[in-house]
């Protein structure tokens, strides 16, 4: 009896081994399916913040703090453009000095030891935002002041400042219009610029500004509806004035519980700031994203996370054919050779067929007539003279 | 005087003073050396010395359509007319080299017509003299002319208009302004003379060149009545209404047979648009020395037929008043013509003020009524010196603007202006003091005060 057990469970047990091995080997793959879930290979970040002046202090601080969290969550300082426009840190009202803090307990210092901002003071223009944005910049700009993103890189986008509806205003002395940025993320989708953006805004009337986008794979969240007004959290006593919004304030707090393998999704996100904390009712739009928000991954924006695995065994790839990353040939229905026809600018100024005959002769000769009358006005003359 | 043999018919040869041999040997080979230096080019695109009538890179420009079978006349480039088409593609067609030489001796014709003015107006200003003493004062016997101090006039024209740099510069330049002058001369010495036939030729050949010296039929047709009258000549009388008519006439019949002629070349009447109708409609806006563009810069489309009635109508609306002033003295109303053209014109060069001041020496005799002289001397630099400067500050460094410019033009017509008018008062105050003497009195011995009004 006891043998047979023991046979038993020895069978029981290469049994189990090889249901785990099986398991596993099929998690691998599950695994591999997960690599290309999302689609994007490297992460962006544009945080630009549009005020300057001592009592927009809370507009730097919103600013400052995503720059925190996306950076903490991986992405590098080379891939992130920093628009401040005016620097608090090292105002002579701030009492701290080479701080910007979130919160009136000094809680954290969102300021740091390792800022790196890339447009600073009055760089931050409406212009400099769209050239960065679609690239056009001068050739002698340098790398860190460029975005230099391609097809396979999810940016996000989260600018705060003042603004109304339809507009954002830049420094008291320029806006840019919902319109600008809808053509701008066009720009951009044609260059093949990003693959996903997720543009964030916390401002007043914050969901007009992505009421005009046309572009495919925008996610666009605004801080509070058209009519409504982004309200700041609270003062800071010391310093003077409100020192963080409420939006960006809560966002913090639950980017601070996100960390680089969490599995928070963009539907979480969707819900940081419900109106009870918000006074205002923050806006969502995903109609232009092809994915579900309940399977995108929070790091798939706000942080650079690389999927690295380390496995010993050999894994067959099947060739994922989405809608996103169909290009040239491989887009199914695409005749492959024959209309392969080599295109080239077409030759402008065709002056070599012009210049093969020269003007040797001209071409133009007195006529007879005019020979003739001329002559015979020259006789009147001549005869008028004499008489 | 039409039956009086002319000595340049003749022929027979006057030895040329050896003044007039330094002078016309000074401004020729002044003209030649600034024509083969590096400055022509530069010239040629000056906009005071070449307006787009007479620009000569307009002139290649059409001699090149016309070697291609174009007609230079289609497009907007080319406003020169059909017979100096004609003339500069023959000529270039035989060498190339003929060209400087062409304008060269244009400009020597011209100084040579304008020599013959001067001896024949001082001759018509003595015999007039001559008629008229008897109703001058007794006192006013310094005032009158005398053979001698009329002997160097034409000298002096010659003078004035050969080693006039603003001609130096024209002649340079290419400009064809200084076939304008030629014919312009050539009306003046034909209109002096009296021959009714050349001088309704010369002043057809004149306004068919350049638009305005249509104008000049007035005083040459009151001249030509005065001299069949053999005096005072009243419109009242049907004879001079005749002869007036008459003049009229042949100018327009002369003028008909060029325009007969330049139809021929291209089977069209298109030059008409582009030569006359540019001139009066002043299409062109590009700055220049005129005073058309800068108004026509800034008005609304609505008016602009009004002002363009307006801004020509002030150029050749002076001969009436002129007339009827200076009835007795058709010469000078046909010399101040020269002046007020020269200014009034849509597209004025330095040229054509350079023929004016080439007429001063034969009114020599009024410039001590002149009051103005020493204020037109210093306009007249001025904007000449300041007029290139800035332009270029304008267009090539952008500090200034075109009222910086407009303004040297204004300074401009306005230094002519003043000569003109002031010229006018000097003159007219001389016929008052001949008629007065020199220092008239009035009943209880006040002396006169003399006012132009």
């Amino acid at each position: 009896m006891a043998a047979h057990s023991g046979r038993n469970w020895a069978g029981l047990m290469f049994l189990c081994l090889l249901f785990v091995s099986v398991a596993a080997s099929s998690n691998v793959e599950d695994q591999v399916g997960g690599f290309f879930k999302s689609g994007h290979t490297n992460n962006w970040a544009v945080l630009v913040c549009t005020s300057r002046f001592w009592f927009n202090y809370r507009h730097i601080a919103n600013t400052l703090s995503v720059y925190r969290s996306v950076k903490r969550l991986g992405i590098p300082d080379s891939q992130i453009i920093l628009m401040l426009a005016d620097d608090m840190a090292c105002n002579p009202r701030n009492p701290r000095p080479a701080t910007v803090f979130n919160n009136a307990n000094q809680h954290i210092n969102v300021y740091g030891d390792n800022v790196e901002v890339d447009y600073r003071g009055y760089e931050v223009t409406v212009e400099n935002f769209i050239r960065v944005l679609t690239g056009r910049l001068p050739p002698s700009t340098p790398r860190s002041k460029r975005l230099l993103t391609d097809d396979r890189s999810n940016v996000l986008v989260y600018m705060t400042g003042h603004g109304g509806e339809g507009f954002l205003k830049f420094q008291d002395a320029e806006e840019i219009s919902n319109v600008e940025l809808a053509d701008a993320f066009q720009q951009m989708w044609q260059k093949n610029r990003y693959h996903e953006i997720l543009f964030m805004i916390d401002t007043c009337q914050a969901v007009s500004m992505y009421h005009k986008f046309y572009s495919p794979n925008v996610i666009g969240i605004g801080s509070a509806q058209v009519g409504e007004d982004s309200l700041s959290h609270h003062v800071d006593p010391s310093i003077g004035v409100y020192i963080i919004d409420r939006y960006t304030y809560y966002l913090l707090e639950f980017l601070e519980t996100v960390t680089p393998d969490s599995k928070k999704t963009l539907a979480d996100l969707f819900r940081v700031c419900p109106k009870r904390v918000c006074v205002s009712t923050p806006g969502v739009r995903t109609d232009l994203f092809t994915r579900d928000p309940n399977t995108v991954l929070i790091t798939d924006f706000f942080g650079s996370v690389r999927n690295v695995e380390i496995t010993t065994e050999t894994i067959t790839l099947k060739r994922n054919v989405t809608a996103q990353s169909c290009s040239g040939s491989s887009c199914p229905g695409s005749r492959r050779g024959k209309r392969r026809k080599k295109l080239a600018y077409a030759n402008q100024f065709p002056v070599e067929a012009a210049y093969e005959e020269e003007v040797t002769k001209p071409q133009w000769h007195f006529p007879m007539y005019f020979v003739a009358a001329l002559s015979v006005f020259c006789i009147t003359v001549v005869s008028a003279f004499r008489i | 005087m039409s039956a009086e043999p002319r000595a340049e018919q003749r022929p027979q040869f006057r030895p040329v003073p050896k003044a007039l041999k330094y002078i016309f040997g000074l401004g020729l080979g002044a003209r030649a050396v600034l024509m083969s230096s590096h400055l022509a080019g530069w010239l040629q695109d000056r906009l005071e010395l070449a307006s787009p009538v007479t620009s000569w890179t307009r002139m290649t420009e059409g001699l090149s359509l016309l070697d291609h079978g174009i007609s230079p006349y289609e497009g907007d480039m080319f406003h020169e007319t059909p017979l100096v088409l004609m003339l500069l593609y023959c000529l270039s067609k035989i060498w190339g080299g003929l060209i400087p030489i062409f304008f060269l001796l244009v400009d020597l014709v011209t100084g040579c017509l304008v020599h013959e003015v001067g001896t024949n107006v001082c001759r018509h200003l003595l015999e007039k003299q001559g008629r008229h003493v008897k109703f001058y004062s007794t006192d006013s016997l310094s005032l009158l002319l005398t053979g001698k101090q009329l002997n160097s006039v034409p000298r002096l024209m010659l003078g004035a208009y050969l080693l006039n740099p603003l001609t130096i510069a024209s002649c340079a330049a290419y400009s064809t302004t200084g076939l304008h002058s030629l014919v312009i001369a050539g009306a003046l010495l034909a209109a002096v003379q009296g021959n009714r036939l050349l001088a309704t030729l010369a002043t057809a050949v004149a306004s068919y060149q350049c638009v305005y010296p249509e104008i000049f039929i007035i005083p040459v047709a009151m001249y030509i009545a005065q001299l069949e009258q053999g005096g005072r000549f009243s419109f009242r009388d049907p004879d001079s209404r005749l002869s007036l008519l008459q003049t009229a006439g042949g100018h327009f019949a002369w003028l008909g047979f060029l325009w007969a002629l330049s139809f021929l070349p291209f089977g069209s009447m298109d030059w008409l648009y582009s030569t006359r109708g540019f001139v009066m409609l002043a299409p062109d806006l590009t700055p220049n020395m005129g005073l058309f563009w800068y108004f026509f810069t800034e008005m609304f489309e609505h008016f602009r037929i009004f002002f363009l009635c307006v801004f020509q109508l002030n150029a050749v609306f002076y001969v009436i008043p002129l007339a009827v002033k200076l009835r007795d003295h058709p010469m000078f109303h046909l010399h101040l013509l020269v002046g007020l053209t020269a200014v009034f014109k849509s597209y004025p060069t330095f040229g054509d003020a350079a023929l004016f001041l080439s007429l001063l020496p034969v009114w020599g005799h009024c410039f001590k009524y002149m009051r103005n002289l020493f204020l037109v001397v210093c306009m007249w630099l001025y904007s000449i010196v300041l007029a290139p400067v800035l332009w270029h500050l304008w267009i090539y460094y952008g500090s200034a603007n075109a009222n910086f410019f407009y303004a040297v033009t204004l300074a401009y017509a306005t230094a002519q202006i003043f000569l003109l008018t002031d010229l006018l008062y000097a003159f007219l105050r001389r016929e008052f003091h001949l008629r007065h003497g020199p220092a008239p009195k009035e009943g209880q011995g006040m002396p006169i005060l003399m006012n132009l009004k």
